[in-house]
């Protein structure tokens, strides 16, 4: 427990390091960013201990991470001596009650994190093994980038900079990597409640100073921002009240034969709920032989034309933290918020709206502009995807503000795309190490032709955030004064979901015929090699994409597709709605058409309410974000819509989260009487619905007793299998080089040694390589040579692909004997075992001549 | 004159003052360079030294935090070539420097006694020890200093730039800083609880008018010409930055026993704790607030170093200064003498120093010829016979070592009653003084390492390489016997001697690996005692000690006390085995059919 309060102290010293920063960055905040200081804090850190890393100004070593905190203390010291130090004292002094209640938050959800993976650290099953693998390779690399620990000879090729972020810390803190990964999920929680809790309070601080022309915020804005995190979070989808009544045999009756049966269940479709629940009915959710809580992230089934199912991924913050995997989308969550934090403090500085094409170069040297940039290109280094998503929240900032003082129209939006381009092109520069090494897995946009959610499992995901959203906007529609029409609203949101229907449609109808076009090359007359090798790939592509989607022939999948969708029209729907909603209620701020409006600076009155616009865009990203993969997804290897779903309806959740929690304090605190009451009663039974999940969840992992409270993630591994345990931790030590151990698939517990050593295996999972390298051709043969390495018992070949791979160490253990029918004496001959104990044998490679 | 630098003080003429400044530096010059290469580096200098030597070839090393010695030495190696020399000359001339450091507070200290400081500093037998090793910590010691220095004088330019340098000597600096902040919060505590008055700001500059760009002028150049290396290696801006981490992760390892710090101070260090308990039994009598400050000063830099677990033993340099500049301020008050107790008192002191060595030789008898068991002694035990029984000449002895201090004690007396107490006084102390300098000059040179038993040096860093010469000359010597052997080469099997790689760094074929392969044949190779037995009969072997260091944690307290006298004691060894292939031995057959696999 003394690596948690060192990481404690580390991250607050960061963030009272970076605050005057932030105090200068957030100006138009209530807070300054009090409440984003700690990630921001942690952000520049990184970022500077990476970048000069990556350009040998610095050593992956404590003096390296001392380097970034020197000139983090330096900036933040000239920002103090150049702005009025007096003043951020004063405003310190004046709003000490808040920043204690910030403090409170974090302190707060950091322990109640640690003990909660203290109760369950164990780092094992799905991608647990990958993230300990990488954080130990940055420990153990002697400079950045990384070596890849499952690839030798190369570094690492993923949005790694969470990863960064963990090791750095847990380097400074002198923890164990094991032990750093605990604390990692223990303190991104932390940060995430925190920022959370900091940009609600904003909000609804701006919203009170919107409505009441008060400056000075009250406890409302301090307690109802504890929503922040709550929905963020905590608050989990339906599945688990679900599970409740599931488990319970509600809607089950029993037929004639004894056999339950249920027309509800089997009409929701999801998964294993739509199985019979065993007896003795309980309302307490559990398999048998498996584990309940998996389903909530397992909600949406997509179903090709001809019935075949496809599993999509839809994981929720709550869930994310509960299994615990330190995956980037996880990692990218504090830097998310603050991103949004400062899309907030754009839209109230107005400043954006400055931009334009005449005035390119003084934009360029704006402090707006490059923060945006730093935070965008940080967010494509955690998360790739989230650089797209938050572009985008960025963008509809600048032509929100644009809107105020002209229409809506081509150049707008020209305009509105050139500045995009810049920040991604000044992103990319300041993170340019990271894009050279960067090998996507992205292939392209596919039309989702036959996939898309049922309304009924969209709702099952995001009715706890929809509710209180739809009220919101409901009541914002019919109280808002201006001139206007639900009509125009839902005429925007039908030609926007048309116009992706169709656009996917003609789409679809390209790549259905590239099969046929493919053929047509391959069999022309004048056929030479390019004409030979396009057809090939083209027709490769279009069964390909055929296969997808289950075979069909094409008239076919056009059909069932529209009619499908037009059979399951829930989702498109709900999002024309909630689209059609917030574009009339956003458009209010548009000012007349005037064409000499270019020139006018764009600043709203004072008491325009600026903060329900921001809202607005936050429910329209989100809206947008929801409706973009019921008609497109990405092509990666998985070829469906199961990486695409995953990671944006995470983000979705994040962004509604956010106007879910604004929503419910805002109607609380503006309506009266029955429609009150009325509210509060819905708003409880949907909270309490998404609660039960949450609270069976961390019911199933209280512990019986506390003596088995650790954060060592390899605790369980030590005890379950000392003797390996033992070698590979004398392997850790050992000076950096290339390991030979066995090789078997994703999620398993192959690569191992590598995983805990830090040291760069031959090859971990090959999977999750050619994944994360868009292919084979880095990984090559190396699988079949490892297997080669063990069963031969020609010295020669042994040696041979030593040397091609330059293997330092050769590792015997239970899963080489296992998988090859390893034999250690074939090593022995010729290499002299630097370890060796009943479990496990390390042979040392010496260098050659 | 005002230069690139800053305002620096104009010259003046040149006065007998400067001589004998210039006399200090020439001494310190000359103790510090006196055969600087002749001792083999250790473990710790060689580490460096070869990060050094590397650089210098264009390698990539993985740098420690110390980049001010590690660029200078490298700048050196790449001009010249990598001797123990090259390896020491930069920390050597950063000592002498140091001599110069009380110049710059002679305002505060007092002219007179920053002559003296100057050649305490010249002399003191820890910083020589210092000063002739291969590191950083002397240049953070020295520049810190002068940075304060040139500071106080308003040469900004060059305090940035001093102080710069002193970050780059590494961990220490952070070590010496927390010491004297430490001493410069007690004495605000003192003076805020009005015990003690500050009546001048000792070392803190005004900040309201401090020149920022000058000072950050100076400080950058230095970072970027010798931070980086020249330009070369950019990353030794980490080192500066390092420094602090590496200071702090000392209070999370071990190091050096704290006993032997303790020695340390107490034999090399005697004379200025002598003068400093006299100085604090004055200072009862009539506080000072520069003593007060000063001895908060050395308690915090000594407690800092007892405290820590990972100490250094150059660390404890940052409590010698303070305590130097103590004796230096109370040498010069016994030196002020009335005129009417200088011939009674000399006379005083003569007969002193002469019954005080005649004590100390009879001490020494007992203790180093006879080798009688002191504790035995201390107790008297009659039972056995006890000591006066054993030998008849150890009792003449022990009678002259009685006789001679009751007789010490009948002149003070006698000199006391004669002429008048006062004169006894100072001739006691003038004549003890005189024995200690004595004792502090012998410590000067033993400290130097060029004597018997170098290894018994307190001040070094770690273990001394004894036979490191030896095997030297022996691979040399297998190396020139089979000049034409292709595979000739020496590998160090999981051996982490960095002093052995150094002492072989210009020799072909030198490796290391974790362990050599059943069927390798090298043709030597050098393991820890007792492993790679299993390849026997192919090789010869022969041991090296290559570590020796006196065994502090065993030390009696007479073998302390031949230690402080004749630098002999127990000794902890660690010695390797140098395997030679039978076929290179001259006269052997170079038939290796029976010996390569």
């Amino acid at each position: 427990m003394a690596s948690a309060i060192l990481w404690y102290l580390a991250i607050t010293f960061a963030g009272v390091v970076v605050f005057p920063l932030g105090y200068q960055l957030f100006s138009r905040l209530s807070d300054r960013g009090y409440g984003f200081s700690k990630p921001l804090g942690l952000l520049l850190w990184a970022f500077l201990f990476w970048l000069f890393n990556n350009y040998q100004i610095a050593q992956n070593d404590r003096g390296g991470i001392f380097v970034g905190l020197f000139i983090l203390v330096g900036v933040s010291f000239w920002v103090i001596v150049r702005s009025d130090w007096r003043s951020i004292l004063e405003w310190v002094r004046q709003h000490r009650v808040q920043l204690i209640v910030t403090e409170i938050v974090f302190v707060l959800a950091y322990i109640a994190w640690v003990l909660v993976r203290a109760a369950g650290p164990e780092i094992v099953g799905t991608e647990k093994p990958m993230e300990l693998a990488f954080i130990n390779a940055i420990l153990k690399s002697p400079s950045l980038p990384a070596h890849d620990p499952w690839l030798s000879g190369f570094s690492i090729s993923y949005y790694h900079f969470g990863y960064v972020m963990v090791a750095m810390l847990a380097k400074l803190c002198g923890t164990d990597g094991a032990v750093a990964f605990n604390l990692g999920g223990a303190l991104w929680f932390a940060l995430v409640a925190q920022a959370a809790y900091s940009l609600l309070y904003n909000l609804l601080v701006g919203w009170q100073s919107d409505r009441k022309h008060a400056n000075k915020p009250g406890w409302t804005a301090r307690i109802g921002a504890l929503l922040g995190p709550v929905y963020i979070l905590i608050l989990s989808n339906l599945e688990g009240f679900l599970e409740m009544l599931h488990a319970r045999g509600v809607f089950w009756y029993k037929t004639a034969d004894g056999s339950l049966t249920s027309s509800f269940w089997s009409w929701l479709g999801i998964l294993e709920l739509n199985q019979p629940p065993t007896e003795p009915f309980s309302w307490i959710p559990e398999r048998l032989g498996g584990t309940w809580w998996w389903r909530a992230s397992r909600v949406l089934l997509d179903t090709d034309v001809l019935g075949g199912t496809r599993e999509i991924i839809d994981e929720f913050p709550f869930f994310s933290y509960y299994l615990a995997d330190l995956h980037p989308h996880v990692l990218s969550m504090p830097f998310v918020l603050i991103f949004i934090g400062y899309a907030y403090q754009l839209f109230l500085s107005g400043s954006l709206s400055e931009f334009r094409f005449q005035n390119f170069k003084s934009w360029v040297i704006r402090q707006d502009f490059w923060v945006s940039a730093f935070l965008i290109g940080s967010l494509a280094f955690l998360n790739t995807w989230d650089a797209l998503f938050y572009a985008g929240l960025f963008a509809f900032v600048f032509l929100i503000l644009r809107m105020r003082s002209r229409r809506l129209s081509w150049s707008l939006l020209g305009e509105t795309i050139l500045l995009c381009l810049c920040i991604g092109i000044a992103a990319f520069l300041l993170f340019l190490p990271f894009f050279l090494g960067f090998a996507s897995q992205a292939g392209g946009l596919l039309p989702s032709l036959g996939f898309f959610t049922r309304g009924v499992q969209f709702w099952v995901m995001f009715g706890v955030l929809i509710i209180p959203i739809l009220a919101w906007l409901i009541y914002r529609w019919r109280t808002e004064k201006g001139t206007f029409s639900i009509s125009g609203g839902l005429k925007f949101s039908g030609i926007l979901v048309g116009g992706l229907w169709i656009i996917s449609y003609l789409w679809g109808i390209l790549l259905v015929n590239l099969q046929v076009w493919g053929m047509l090359l391959s069999s022309s007359s004048r056929l030479d090699y390019f004409t030979a090798r396009l057809g090939s790939i083209l027709t490769n592509l279009g069964i390909l994409f055929m296969g997808v989607h289950g075979n069909p022939t094409s008239s076919m999948l056009f059909t069932a597709s529209i009619v499908h969708r037009l059979a399951s029209p829930g989702t498109w729907i709900t999002l024309l709605i909630m689209i059609g909603l917030t574009w009339v209620l956003l458009k209010q701020v548009t000012a007349s058409p005037n064409p000499d409006s270019l020139h006018e600076i764009p600043v709203l009155e004072t008491s325009a309410p600026q903060t329900d616009y921001f809202v607005y865009l936050l429910v329209f990203l989100g809206a947008c974000l929801a409706l973009f993969p019921e008609f497109f997804y990405l092509r990666d290897q998985f070829g469906w819509r199961m990486n695409t779903i995953f990671k944006f309806y995470f983000q979705i959740w994040i962004i509604w989260g956010i106007a879910a929690a604004f929503a419910v304090v805002v109607l609380i605190s503006s309506l009266r009487s029955f429609s009150r009451w009325f509210y509060l009663s819905l708003w409880m039974i949907t909270a309490v619905m998404g609660l039960v999940y949450p609270l069976f969840a961390l019911n199933g992992r209280l512990p019986t007793s506390l003596s088995g409270f650790t954060l060592d993630g390899l605790d369980f591994y030590a005890r379950s299998n000392p003797g390996e345990y033992e070698a590979i931790q004398w392997l850790r030590q050992a000076p950096l080089g290339i390991v030979a151990e066995a090789v078997g698939g994703s999620y398993s517990g192959f690569a191992r040694v590598s995983m805990i050593s830090g040291q760069p295996a031959v090859l971990g999972w090959p999977g999750h390589e050619s994944q994360w390298r868009g292919g084979n051709i880095e990984i090559g043969s190396r699988e079949p040579d490892i297997e080669r390495l063990y069963r031969a018992t020609d010295w020669r070949e042994i040696q041979e692909i030593l040397r091609k791979y330059q293997v330092r160490y050769v590792y015997v253990g239970s899963l080489e004997i296992a998988k090859y029918r390893a034999n250690a004496s074939r090593f022995r001959n010729h290499l002299k075992p630097v370890f060796e104990n009943n479990d496990a044998i390390i042979f040392y490679v010496p260098e050659e001549e | 004159m005002t230069g690139a630098f800053g305002v620096i003080p104009r010259v003046q003429k040149f006065s007998v003052d400067r001589y004998i400044w210039l006399l200090a530096c020439l001494i310190a010059l000359v103790i510090r360079l006196i055969y600087l290469e002749r001792l083999p580096l250790t473990d710790s200098e060689a580490t460096l030294a070869l990060q050094a030597l590397r650089l210098a070839r264009g390698e990539q090393v993985i740098l420690s935090y110390e980049p001010a010695y590690l660029f200078l030495t490298t700048l050196i190696n790449f001009l010249f070539s990598a001797t123990n020399f090259s390896a020491r000359i930069f920390p050597a001339l950063a000592g002498t420097l140091l001599v110069f450091v009380p110049w710059f507070f002679k305002d505060l200290i007092g002219k007179r006694p920053a002559i003296i400081l100057s050649f305490f500093l010249a002399l003191d037998p820890g910083l020589i020890a210092i000063s002739r090793e291969a590191n950083g910590t002397i240049f953070a010691i020295t520049f810190l200093f002068l940075g304060i220095g040139f500071l106080r004088h308003g040469c900004i330019r060059l305090s940035g730039a001093s102080l710069t340098l002193a970050l780059l000597g590494g961990p220490g600096v952070w070590g010496g800083l927390l010491g004297i902040g430490i001493a410069w919060g007690i004495s605000r505590l003192l003076a805020a609880a009005g015990v003690e008055r500050l009546d001048q700001p000792l070392l803190i500059p005004n900040f309201k008018q401090f020149e920022w760009k000058k000072f950050l002028f100076g400080a950058g150049m230095v970072l970027i010409i010798l931070g980086t290396g020249f330009l070369l290696v950019p990353r030794g801006i980490n080192g500066l930055a390092g420094g602090l981490p590496g200071y702090f992760e000392g209070w999370s390892k071990a190091g050096e026993p704290v006993t032997r710090v303790l020695y340390a101070f107490l034999t090399s260090q005697l004379l200025m704790l002598v003068l400093m308990i006299l100085g604090w039994i004055r200072g009862v009598r009539n506080p000072d607030v520069r003593s007060a400050f000063l001895t908060n000063w050395f308690l915090a830099a000594l407690i800092l170093v007892l405290l820590q677990p990972g100490r250094h033993m150059p660390d404890g340099g940052w409590a010698i200064i303070p305590l130097l500049t103590l004796a230096a301020i109370e040498l010069d008050r016994w030196l002020s003498a009335p005129k009417s107790v200088v011939s009674s008192g000399l006379a005083q002191a003569s007969l002193v120093l002469v019954l005080l060595i005649f004590v100390l030789l009879n001490f020494l008898y007992l203790v180093n010829i006879a080798r009688i068991d002191l504790s035995t002694f201390l107790r008297f035990s009659q039972e056995e016979g006890g000591v006066f029984s054993a030998n008849v000449d150890v009792t003449l002895r022990l009678v002259a070592v009685l006789g001679g201090l009751l007789l010490l004690v009948f002149t003070i007396f006698l000199v006391g009653w004669a002429w008048s107490m006062k004169a006894a006084g100072y001739g006691v102390v003038w004549g003890s003084l005189t024995l200690l300098v004595l004792l502090t000059l012998s410590n000067s040179w033993s400290s130097t390492g060029l004597i018997k038993n170098p290894q018994t040096i307190l001040w070094h860093s770690s273990p001394y390489p004894a036979e490191i010469d030896l095997l030297e000359k022996t691979v040399r010597d297998f190396s020139e016997w089979n000049m034409t052997l292709p595979d000739f080469g020496l590998v160090l099997v999981n051996l982490n001697a960095p002093s052995v790689e150094w002492a072989l760094r210009d020799m072909r074929g030198v490796k290391s690996s974790l362990a050599l392969s059943p069927d390798a044949r090298p043709a030597m190779f050098l393991s820890a005692e007792n492993s790679e037995m299993t390849m026997a009969s192919y090789y010869r072997g022969q041991d090296f000690t290559i570590r020796s260091e006196p065994a502090w944690s065993f030390l009696s307290f007479d073998e302390f006390i031949r230690w402080i006298f004749y630098r002999e004691g127990s000794q902890r060894l660690q010695s390797a085995v140098l395997w030679v292939r039978l076929d290179l031995f001259p006269g052997e057959s170079k038939n290796l059919s029976g010996i390569l696999p």
